[in-house]
């Protein structure tokens, strides 16, 4: 039960008009440097909310699926795609990314969860490889590794979401990630997080109680890709550029992932703190040690870290303070 | 007629390539039911180990690299072990999921560590074979003669592999542990020594694979990607934990990359091989040779 | 799970994680913000002797990718742009500022379009004093970082080569390469010639092409001026970057009967595209798009085996325009010396970028970085011997931002070193016909 009044609920709160009231204070806080700052922050919002996304089938389910940078990807192409050709609002092409991304959901879905385990991990691999190259592969349509780029934006035109001052897209990934926490937060405490978590406890003993775990896999998978739709198309508005590479690439699906497992994977804030946390490191293994050592030690150290909590940490940071105590955390809330 | 004969011939040399790096994979997944991320960046050390030796021994286009396999070989089955003790041994036990991403961030590191050893250019070994080929006029057919070494070694490997895993004690050992880790401890086998045994050994491949690959590839230190998702495709389409499968799984590919590359359009040859993928995923779950769907 | 622990902690993680990227990045923020104004003031005052409020250094950013995917050729072109700036601080820095040396502030924008932003917005927020900045090499990274030097009103000069980059309004950005989709004029003009005066009949093409920006640029216009030539394309494929096995390329153009072949490819891929070649006794015609055919590694990689390839490049070190000059000789010379290889096609167009930069300062006196880019647009050749570095020897940015002048030349490998060998009037060296031809 959330109650209102719990000492945590407060502080996440707390968190939420920091988060709000961040692009009011950047300046003041960091001087110069306050819209770098803000990106980041754009950028952990952003994490935030495609983590939420994967931890419905990826946490609550312990289904690790590796396709979720194809939906992020689906989103962005159905924003920019019909912006960038035919100068048709945003709007539109957000909706009809969230069905294709739908539709995309239940094709991956349906043949994907016959499969378990590592087995179903390596078909949404395949699977998300497969759009990757596809959309390398329709030059004409997506614009192919050229990628698709905006033009400059001279003054606001609000039905077409494009907007000068970036806090505007800002704003809208916040809400956006409210939106995705909320669901999840929803789903956990509903039929739907419960039949997950079955699943993921014992797949064969909740189909003989009855449940259908395909059905119930397959719901979360869609919803999960829907949300993550909409991510991706803001990501494109903000950033005005995509290509194949950045927004399909098997590196992004392994990140979205790992963001969420190094927070606390299956718990409602565990992308959050994955997201806190991974963002600002790869910002300072670049800032402090980009260049040097032939151009490898930023991401080496990056790399290191990530090694070094899974070892200490393996159920995320989320379990640091049961760790200091020495219990162990098992599973989500 | 021959054209086609040249596409299958070009498939079966690469996918010999596919099913080198799958045996590795695949006896750690076997035995350890975990997915090593890092597996190609070891082939990436091997090739790397095969062009500091090269140079070492100032060596030219007149000689070729087969003989540093056993030198290469051992310091691989040694940087395997290392790595198992270091970054391995402390999550074993735990869930797929720290695997997952220590197998991954070991995989960062070493590509960036061999950056910072060798910058990011592409180096290579300069060997008279990398051109070489068998002709065979009456059927205008080639076989380049680095790529059917590699074939003919990964064959033998499996080979070897197999009757190591069957005749041996410690073969049988790893076996055992592949199959239930719980009851193989109950019956005395020392299932720690079979873990490190495997990643040892996945390493020993990786890395021989990477001295037989030298001669056709430049190394560079991203080299592992171009191979680790059509090898993740591979073992699990042959079957996890099966060294038959990976042989078998690795040519199919090859030749299905082959066959869309040269009859659809070369940019659709990895889309190919994925839709065969979940083609047989769908089929065989557990894949063409897997065992029966017991879980670990 | 514990609500209270998990609070406190993303709590303390966020707070100290934000402060900790402040800090790390905002080392350089106590500079005024007003700094250009009073240099110019300064050196409209005291124009000769340096006097100490004179501005000393001059910021000029490089972003490039030192580490992922890119990490090779981002060297190369990191290569030309340290050295212009050692040249320019060795010969009396910005002399419209009293000597005022260049600093360059490298970053790495990594390979990955995502983040290449945040390391232009780091690098721009942390340094207020920032004049312009040089970079990127790939159109992809070029493309993602232009809102941000449009909004920071920075000027950035870069050596991508896609149309993309000044077709979408921007002032702040300059392109000092030729369009890649101009190579193919040259390669089918040199086919055509090669016909003409040998008595050949080449007239079979095989286009294949990485399947990346650069590629299907590249490739688009060498496949539309070799059908508007006549020529037979007989092949048109991209394939994937990062291929393990171009033997199904191979056989593709072979069962096609191509006789020229026009590859766009990578130091990895290349190789694998020739010896995959002599393996299979195919012995076509290379007329290279550029890309990894220009590199030392591929030479390296090859070795002697890679004279007689021709290939097409933005920029090449001996052409005529930089023989002609024996400052710009000297400047190659210089190059080879500090980097043990021949300057590439990277290093030359990033050499000119840092030169533009600092002729545009010496045009403004002033280290403001709009001033800057007026100047720039302004700039031509005749500002300085070093402006004539890029094929034919001009320069000159249009409106959009475009270099338009600049043409890309022929090369052949011989010797292990790239030659300029088309067009005749850029030419050093004459063409060495292949053994395949004769």
């Amino acid at each position: 039960m959330i109650k209102l009044k719990s000492k945590s609920t407060v502080i996440v709160l707390v968190l939420l008009v920091l988060f709000f009231l961040f692009p009011l204070m950047s300046k003041q806080l960091f001087g110069n440097t306050g819209n770098y700052m803000l990106l980041i922050a754009f950028n952990i919002i952003m994490y935030t909310a495609m983590g939420s996304t994967w931890n419905i089938i990826g946490g609550f389910g312990r289904q690790i699926s590796w396709s979720h940078a194809a939906f992020f990807a689906i989103g962005a192409y159905s924003a920019m795609i019909p912006l960038v050709r035919w100068n048709i609002s945003p709007i539109v092409g957000i909706l009809a990314g969230m069905v294709v991304a739908m539709a995309a959901a239940f094709l991956i879905g349906f043949p994907a969860f016959r499969l378990k385990g590592v087995f179903f991990s390596l078909c949404t691999l395949a699977c998300g490889q497969i759009v990757y190259r596809l959309l390398l592969h329709f030059t004409g349509f997506t614009g192919g590794a050229s990628g698709l780029v905006m033009k400059k934006i001279n003054s606001d035109r609000a039905l077409m979401l494009l907007f000068k001052n970036n806090n505007v897209y800002y704003y809208m990934m916040l809400l956006l990630a409210v939106l995705v926490v909320a669901v999840c937060i929803i789903i956990e405490k509903s039929r739907l997080g419960y039949y997950l978590k079955a699943i993921r406890e014992d797949e064969v003993a909740a189909e003989s109680l009855g449940m259908r775990p395909n059905q119930v896999k397959l719901c979360a998978f869609m919803i999960s890709a829907v949300l993550m739709a909409v991510i991706g198309a803001i990501y494109a508005l903000r950033f005005k550029y995509l290509d194949p590479e950045s927004v399909a690439s098997h590196d992004l699906a392994i990140r979205i992932g790992m963001t969420v497992i190094v927070g606390g994977i299956g718990t409602v804030w565990g992308p959050l703190i994955g997201a806190i946390i991974t963002v600002p490191l790869l910002e300072l293994t670049n800032a402090y040690f980009g260049n040097m050592l032939n151009g490898g030690l930023s991401q080496l150290l990056y790399g290191l870290i990530l090694i070094i909590m899974v070892i200490f940490m393996p159920d995320g940071v989320i379990s640091i303070k049961s760790l200091w105590q020495n219990h162990k955390v098992k599973g989500g809330l | 007629m021959s054209g086609l004969i040249q596409v299958v011939i070009n498939g079966l040399m690469i996918g010999g390539v596919y099913a080198l790096l799958a045996v590795g994979l695949t006896m750690i997944f076997g035995v350890m039911k975990i997915i090593n991320f890092a597996q190609c960046e070891y082939l990436m050390l091997g090739m790397y180990l095969t062009y500091c030796l090269y140079n070492l021994f100032h060596m030219d286009a007149s000689n070729n690299p087969y003989i540093f396999i056993i030198p290469v070989a051992v310091i691989m089955l040694i940087f395997g072990i290392v790595i198992y003790q270091i970054f391995i041994r402390p999550i074993v036990g735990r869930d797929m999921v720290s695997y997952i991403l220590l197998t991954m961030g070991l995989s960062y590191v070493l590509q960036n560590a061999a950056q910072i050893i060798w910058t990011a250019n592409p180096q290579s070994i300069d060997t008279a074979i990398k051109s070489k080929s068998l002709y065979f006029a009456g059927l205008d057919l080639s076989v380049p003669l680095a790529k059917l070494v590699a074939f003919v070694l990964a064959v033998a490997f499996v080979l070897m592999v197999s009757a190591f895993l069957k005749n041996t004690d410690m073969g049988r050992a790893m076996r055992a542990t592949s199959e239930d880790a719980q009851i193989a401890a109950l019956l005395g086998i020392n299932t720690k020594q079979s873990y490190l045994l495997a990643f040892g050994l996945g390493s020993l491949f990786a890395g021989v694979a990477g001295v037989l690959l030298s001669p056709i590839y430049t190394v560079y230190p991203r080299i592992g990607t171009l191979f680790s998702t059509t090898i993740f495709a591979v073992v699990i389409l042959g079957g996890l934990g099966s060294v038959a499968g990976a042989l078998f799984g690795g040519l199919l590919i090859g030749i299905v990359e082959n066959l869309v590359g040269t009859y659809l359009a070369l940019d659709l040859a990895p889309v190919g091989v994925f839709v065969l993928f979940i083609f047989v995923m769908l089929l065989k779950p557990n894949g063409l040779f897997g065992v029966g769907g017991r879980k670990a | 799970m514990r609500k209270k622990s998990m609070g406190k902690i993303m709590a303390l993680v966020l707070v100290v994680s934000l402060l900790a990227a402040g800090c790390g990045s905002g080392g350089n923020t106590a500079q005024p913000t007003n700094g250009g104004t009073t240099e110019k003031a300064n050196s409209e005052a005291s124009s000769e002797a340096a006097d100490t409020t004179a501005v000393s250094v001059v910021k000029i950013g490089f972003l490039n990718p030192a580490s992922g995917n890119d990490a090779e050729s981002g060297m190369l072109d990191t290569e030309g742009a340290r050295l212009a700036v050692k040249h320019i601080n060795d010969s009396g820095g910005i002399k419209a500022l009293g000597g005022a040396r260049i600093e360059l502030i490298e970053a790495d924008t990594t390979s990955d379009a995502k983040q290449a932003p945040s390391v232009a917005e780091r690098l721009i927020t942390s340094n207020s004093d920032l004049s312009a900045i040089v970079g990127t090499g790939f159109s992809g990274l070029t493309l993602s970082i232009l809102p941000i030097t449009e909004q920071y009103e920075i000027p950035m000069v870069t050596n991508s080569s896609s149309d993309d980059i000044v077709a979408q309004g921007y002032e702040y950005i300059f392109k000092v390469a030729p369009l890649s989709s101009d190579f193919g004029k040259l390669q089918v003009e040199f086919i055509q010639n090669l016909n003409e005066q040998y008595g050949l009949d080449l007239h079979k093409v095989g286009v294949v092409y990485v399947n990346n920006s650069y590629g299907i640029n590249t490739a688009a216009g060498v496949k539309s001026m070799a059908e508007a030539a006549g020529l037979e394309v007989v092949v048109d494929q991209s394939f994937p970057a990062g291929f393990t096995d171009a033997s199904a390329l191979v056989t593709t153009l072979k069962n096609a009967g191509a006789e020229v072949i026009f590859p766009i490819a990578y130091t990895n891929e290349a190789k694998l595209i020739y010896d995959t070649m002599k393996s299979m006794n195919y012995n076509p015609l290379i007329i290279a798009g550029g890309g990894g055919f220009l590199w030392p590694s591929l030479g390296n990689a090859l070795g002697d085996n890679i004279n007689g390839t021709i290939s097409a490049a933005s920029w090449n070190w001996d052409s005529k325009n930089i023989l002609d000059n024996p400052e710009l000789v000297k400047v190659y010379e210089s190059f080879e010396a500090e980097y043990g290889h021949y300057m590439t096609e990277h290093g030359g167009p990033n050499y000119l970028a840092v030169w533009a930069v600092k002729e545009a300062i010496e045009k403004c006196s002033s280290t403001d970085p709009k001033a800057i880019r007026e100047a720039l647009a302004s700039l031509t050749e005749e500002d300085s011997v070093y402006l004539k570095i890029m094929q034919p020897g001009t320069l000159g940015f249009n409106e959009s931002g475009w270099n338009d002048g600049t043409k890309p030349v022929l090369i052949q490998w011989q010797d292990n070193k790239p030659r300029t060998i088309y067009p005749l009037d850029m030419a050093s060296s004459e063409l060495i016909l292949p053994d395949s031809l004769k």
